[in-house]
């Protein structure tokens, strides 16, 4: 009886230090005020709906659109890359909105 | 211990009153004179050398070395105590005058009593005898900049009132005052004349200063050389460059001026000559007329013809029109080396350039003549600059008189909105244009571009009218837009550039990969213009 106990003991132990399967925590890039983003760096958000989007790069010193990229949105963990060698600021802000042109994100970004 | 302390205090002291003196200063000698062997008034230049003779009665009071103001300008009250109550003394001053410049200098003096100004032992001016201020006297003298000269003043007072003013004024200069920057209680070892020569670029973000170096040069037989001490000196950020060390030294002067650069002329090329240049030169040249007789209205600056005569035979006509549109196109460029893209005129030369002279003052300007000394000590000589093609003159000094003003207001703003998108295997950059109220003429854009992921591969144009449409691939950036040279038609609403890239790796999506430069946009009339991208 001694010996089960002890077993049951250890096989508990080992079951509790098994790393738990939780699911991926994402960076959502709209959940945070600020990122830090360097070239070619994965940013990822979650969309309610499919649908067409757009993302658009704004030098938030000069107040002056740089780029806007239009992509077809999945209703769910939706992930992009970001590329920063042609921009010239270092602070942006990234716009994400929606086909309507209602703006559903927005945060800042330095870039690194 | 005690002794040593006194020793220190008086190193101490002796050390400060060394460094009271120099530039600035003036030595002093106060003679009690109230035995003196020259009566009581100094009615001579003799009189005052008996009056202050140690040999013949007159003691010296005190003596020292002060500021000169101290000993120049005093009225009823002296720096320091003098004798007999404020009677019966005289002070002489004494050191050296080093001018600034060159020329005629006026010098005034008045007293009471007497008193005299000498330079180089010559009494420059003088009022003698016994008297009370009596109003200034004047003296002139001619001398030379950078020359040494011995400075004495005597001053005599018997009784009564007292008191001494004497000042000058460079021959560049319309008033009188004590300048203590020629004035030296020693004689000086050596003097370098510190030469500066400004230079008054009218220079924008895209032209840094710093980035142009000065060189100095002979003239001789028809043509420039270098200096032989010549090296090429920096220009500071206030556009200022000081040339005292390159000027030729066995001359003791420089005779030109020229500019090199290590900007990238082609990089700042693309910023100078933009649609709105193109468009004005277009306009001006149609609104003269057939045979080019008359001037036009889209000039408002003489200069404006110097900086669109871009092949420099001294006529601006239709050839230079096409060349400046050859090189927005990119068909053709203008950037060569420095000397024949920078023009340098003297400052007041650049303002007296109007519509019929204009031609005489074209052709290439890399050095811009000169004389240093030019007659003063330190001097400042001011250089217009004009670049070759900048014809609205953004880059280019403005001239005094006739300025061309192209001011983009809020009222003159357009817009233009950009989308990327990813589509198949190539990225796709679209580019609208909103003219609002303008009647544009002109727009033009840069798209840059990372040419490590992506590859140009094409442009298409929706353009309405009769537009010259170009899209030059710059390696890091496609240079493109439009331009109606005659202004016959507007670039409307539809105006539309689809510019197509192919990845060299695979996307996902082409975020920042691409990013717009609105660069300049002209309407009809010839106004500059905003691009705004929204």
């Amino acid at each position: 009886m001694k010996s089960l106990i002890i077993i049951l003991c250890c096989a508990i132990f080992i079951i509790s230090c098994k790393k738990s399967v939780a699911p991926i925590v994402q960076d959502q890039i709209f959940t945070a005020q600020q990122n830090t983003v360097s070239n070619g760096q994965a940013l990822s958000f979650t969309l309610k709906y499919k649908g067409i989007y757009t993302l658009t790069l704004v030098d938030s010193i000069q107040s002056t659109i740089l780029t806007r990229e239009q992509f077809n949105g999945i209703a769910g963990l939706n992930k992009l890359n970001i590329y920063t060698r042609t921009v010239q600021s270092k602070y942006l802000y990234l716009i994400l909105e929606d086909s309507t042109k209602t703006q559903i994100g927005k945060t800042t970004l330095i870039v690194n | 211990m005690k002794k040593l302390i006194v020793t220190l205090l008086i190193l101490l002291i002796s050390i400060v009153a060394h460094s009271q003196s120099g530039m600035g200063y003036l030595n002093y000698t106060i003679y009690n004179i109230v035995n003196n062997g020259a009566g009581q008034y100094a009615n001579s230049s003799t009189d005052f050398a008996n009056m202050f003779d140690l040999t013949k009665g007159a003691t010296v009071y005190s003596s020292g070395t002060t500021v000169a103001s101290n000993l120049l300008y005093f009225n009823g009250s002296f720096f320091t105590t003098v004798p007999n109550g404020g009677n019966y003394f005289g002070i002489r001053t004494t050191g050296y005058f080093i001018p600034q410049e060159t020329g005629t200098y006026i010098f005034e003096i008045d007293g009471d009593d007497a008193e005299d100004f000498a330079i180089n032992g010559t009494v420059i001016v003088s009022n003698y005898g016994p008297h009370g201020f009596t109003g200034y006297k004047y003296g002139t003298v001619n001398l030379i900049a950078g020359q040494i000269y011995t400075f004495v003043s005597r001053f005599e007072q018997w009784a009564g009132g007292w008191g001494m003013y004497l000042q000058w004024k460079r021959p560049s200069q319309s008033t009188y005052s004590i300048q203590s920057n020629e004035v030296y209680s020693s004689q000086p070892t050596s003097i370098t004349p510190p030469l500066s020569v400004q230079f008054n670029f009218n220079f924008n973000t895209l032209i840094t200063p710093t980035n142009f170096s000065a060189n100095a040069y002979d003239y001789a037989n028809n043509a420039y050389t270098l200096t032989p001490n010549n090296a090429a000196t920096v220009i500071s950020s206030n556009n200022i460059v000081d040339v005292s060390n390159i000027i030729d030294t066995a001359k003791n002067k420089a005779e030109g001026l020229g500019l090199t650069t290590t900007t990238n002329l082609t990089t700042l090329y693309n910023g100078i000559i933009t649609v709105s240049d193109v468009y004005l030169a277009f306009q001006e040249y149609s609104n003269k007329g057939l045979l080019g007789g008359t001037m036009g209205t889209y000039f408002t600056s003489a200069i404006q013809y110097i900086t669109a005569d871009v092949n420099n035979d001294g006529v601006f006509n239709e050839t230079d029109c096409y060349l400046l549109l050859e090189h927005l196109t990119g068909k053709q460029s203008l950037v060569s080396k420095l000397s024949n893209m920078l023009k340098l005129y003297n400052k007041s030369t650049y303002d007296s350039i109007n519509h019929t002279n204009w031609s005489s003052y074209s052709g290439l300007k890399s050095i811009v003549p000169f004389t240093l000394p030019s007659g003063k000590y330190n001097d400042t000589f001011y250089v217009s600059t004009a670049w070759l093609g900048d014809v609205n003159l953004t880059y280019s000094s403005k001239q005094t008189a006739g300025v061309a003003t192209f001011d983009v207001s809020s009222q003159n703003q357009i817009y233009s909105y950009i989308v990327t998108q990813l589509v198949g295997d190539s990225v796709y950059a679209t580019i609208t244009l909103n003219p609002m109220l303008q009647q544009v003429t002109g727009v033009q854009y840069h798209l840059n571009y990372d040419s490590s992921m992506l590859q140009y591969q094409r442009t298409q144009f929706t353009t309405a009218g009769n537009s010259t449409n170009f899209s030059t691939d710059k390696s890091s950036y496609i240079n493109f837009g439009s331009l109606v040279t005659d202004g016959s038609t507007t670039l409307d609403n539809t105006t539309k550039y689809l510019i197509v890239f192919k990845p060299s790796v695979k996307l996902t999506n082409a975020l920042g990969l691409i990013t717009i430069t609105p660069i300049d946009a002209v309407n009809q009339a010839g106004n500059q213009l905003k691009i705004t991208i929204n």
